[in-house]
């Protein structure tokens, strides 16, 4: 793939060219390559950037409303200390349909009390533990979704295979 | 991941039949929903479900039928999740790929306890917050919302509340609210147990219109203060109702007339098929028609013996006072409680020597009633003494806003 360097208007053509192929991997990498150009004004190859979302996300995701980690979040998991295991999204193991991009993510809820308020009404998680993460803005983008206090977490990519590390068991 | 549980003793339905059946609702999510309203394809009927099992080929819901009234209950925190989940049938669906696979007709008893919501908890704070049902309008803070199953689809008798069991239900509230009143007053109480006239006075509940679009009773509590302390007394009870060691404290702290009141509401409520929420400004609470018989039963067994009584004291008159030709010591009465006004008829305690009695409201008494109800629901009242009343002993209620 060759390197691209664009001027506003090839940014807007390329942008327009992208959308309609947003589905492909290829698609992907052309866009992601065409954005970091147009921010860092340099020429890149997409060949060498390093990809900052896990590539099990859908296109445009994570969505550009959600905010930048910053503060704690709880998560129930199964094992103690927390396993890879513990952060598989449901998008990973293919259940349901439907809301691709929060299906990529992780639940976590950002406050304890309510965390334990939902555990005890779910026959699913009511065995587990709550492991708790102290997150920062370099750790990914957060957002409410569903229910009040429910929240959807998107690891970046560098830290998506550790994210298991950023957990504690505090229940 | 667990392997789904074993279904044993359960009625399978084919998947044809719910192939319509969607979560359009969901009220509690962790890595997918976990607690939602399901609705069938004419969302008419809908159904409460919780996630209770799941592996990698489907997630196993338990499903129970519900409506508009138990979920502001739920809502409103006056009922909790297991309590709404658990009716006397539940339904038990595999779900993949967003779709029916697999359904059975259940019961509880059959369902772990793994595998249901934990006693007592409520929808978590937050979503009750924001689910929280508006209070209607200013002033109106105080209504009984009633739910009949099944309601308003169409004008059958069975589908539609009969104007008598609307009338029990409302004289039963008046009935459990005066008791829960006399609860409130505690050793301010008499001590024969009759009701006080203050009490008598300020529990009484007045209806000031019914809402547009459902079924909703506008109140005007007498005295609010007393409204809403006799109301957190009434949720004691109905909260502690699924609770076979925290029931019989519950009972033992109230007065016998209060355990009788509820009873009867119990009863109402299963014989009617009817779901109330009752409402105030700072609180709640809800029984539905499905819990009434499971908690008329759990009452029964922690309160009542097979030959234990309730002696009440009522003040009123003698509507009738029959003997029997052939047996003077068999004799029947009915009596007229003027402060809950409420009818009791039954027979004279054998070997208990009365006075003439005048029939009619120109003689008023005061009588000790033993009330006894079975698991049935069957009263049995036995006239055990009676005296005549003094002018002082009668409640005279002044009537409602100035109306003569």
């Amino acid at each position: 793939m060759r390197a691209v360097s664009l001027g506003p208007r090839g940014w807007l053509r390329a942008v327009a060219s992208s959308l309609g192929s947003m589905a492909s991997g290829p698609a992907q990498e052309v866009r992601l390559g065409i954005v970091r150009t147009l921010e860092e004004s340099e020429v890149v190859s997409p060949a060498t950037v390093e990809r900052e979302w896990p590539q099990h996300f859908p296109a445009c995701c994570p969505p550009t409303d959600a905010s930048a980690t910053q503060g704690e979040v709880y998560r129930f998991v199964a094992n103690d200390p927390v396993d890879p295991k513990d952060m598989v999204s449901y998008l990973e193991e293919g259940k349901a349909k439907g809301r691709d991009c929060q299906r990529a993510g992780l639940s976590t809820l950002v406050d304890l009390d309510h965390a334990r308020e939902v555990q005890i009404l779910l026959p699913t998680q009511r065995g587990k533990r709550i492991a708790r993460a102290m997150l920062s803005v370099e750790h990914g983008k957060i957002k409410q979704t569903g229910q009040p206090g429910h929240y959807t977490l998107w690891v970046r990519a560098k830290y998506h295979a550790q994210a298991h590390t950023l957990f504690k068991i505090v229940a | 991941m667990n392997p789904l549980w074993e279904i044993e003793r359960a009625e399978f339905f084919s998947s044809h039949q719910f192939a319509g059946l969607r979560l359009t609702d969901v009220l509690v999510e962790f890595d997918g929903p976990q607690i939602g309203i399901w609705e069938d394809k004419s969302k008419a009927i809908q159904f409460f479900g919780v996630l209770a099992d799941e592996d990698k080929h489907a997630s196993r819901w338990i499903l129970s039928l519900t409506d508009p009234v138990e979920l502001d209950a739920l809502y409103l925190g006056a009922v909790s999740v297991r309590d709404v989940l658990l009716k006397e049938l539940v339904l038990v669906i595999d779900v993949a790929d967003d779709l029916p696979r697999n359904v059975w007709r259940s019961t509880p008893a059959s369902i772990d306890e793994a595998f249901l919501p934990a006693r007592h908890a409520l929808l978590p704070k937050l979503v009750r917050e924001a689910k929280r049902p508006a209070v209607p309008d200013a002033g109106s803070s105080y209504s009984i919302r009633i739910g009949h199953y099944p309601a308003g689809r169409e004008t059958k008798p069975e589908h539609m509340l009969e104007f008598g069991d609307l009338s029990k239900l409302l004289a039963v509230k008046q009935r459990l609210w005066t008791a829960a009143g006399q609860v409130v007053a505690g050793n301010k109480g008499r001590d024969d147990g009759t009701v006080p006239k203050a009490v008598a006075r300020n529990t009484k509940l007045y209806a000031s219109g019914a809402r547009d679009g459902s079924f909703v009773v506008q109140v005007v509590p007498a005295d609010a203060e007393m409204f809403a302390k006799a109301g957190e007394q009434i949720s004691r009870v109905v909260f502690a109702s699924d609770d076979p060691d925290r029931l019989p404290i519950v009972l033992s702290s109230l007065r016998r007339r209060m355990t009788s009141a509820y009873t009867a509401y119990l009863r109402i409520l299963e014989k009617g098929k009817l779901s109330v929420l009752t409402r105030w400004s700072e609180g709640a609470f809800y029984v539905g028609a499905g819990a009434a018989r499971r908690i008329r039963h759990a009452v029964s067994d922690a309160k009542f013996g097979e030959k234990d009584f309730e002696e009440i004291s009522v003040r009123g008159h003698f509507l009738s006072y029959t003997m029997s030709k052939d047996n003077p010591d068999k004799r029947r009465f009915r009596f007229y409680d003027q402060d809950q006004e409420t009818e009791y008829e039954g027979e004279v305690l054998p070997n208990t020597r009365l006075p003439d009695i005048t029939v009619g409201t120109s003689a008023n008494y005061k009588v000790t009633i033993l009330t006894h109800v079975d698991v049935n629901g069957a009263e049995t009242h036995l006239l055990e003494a009676l005296s005549e009343a003094t002018t002082t002993d009668l409640s005279l209620t002044p009537p409602p806003f100035g109306r003569s």
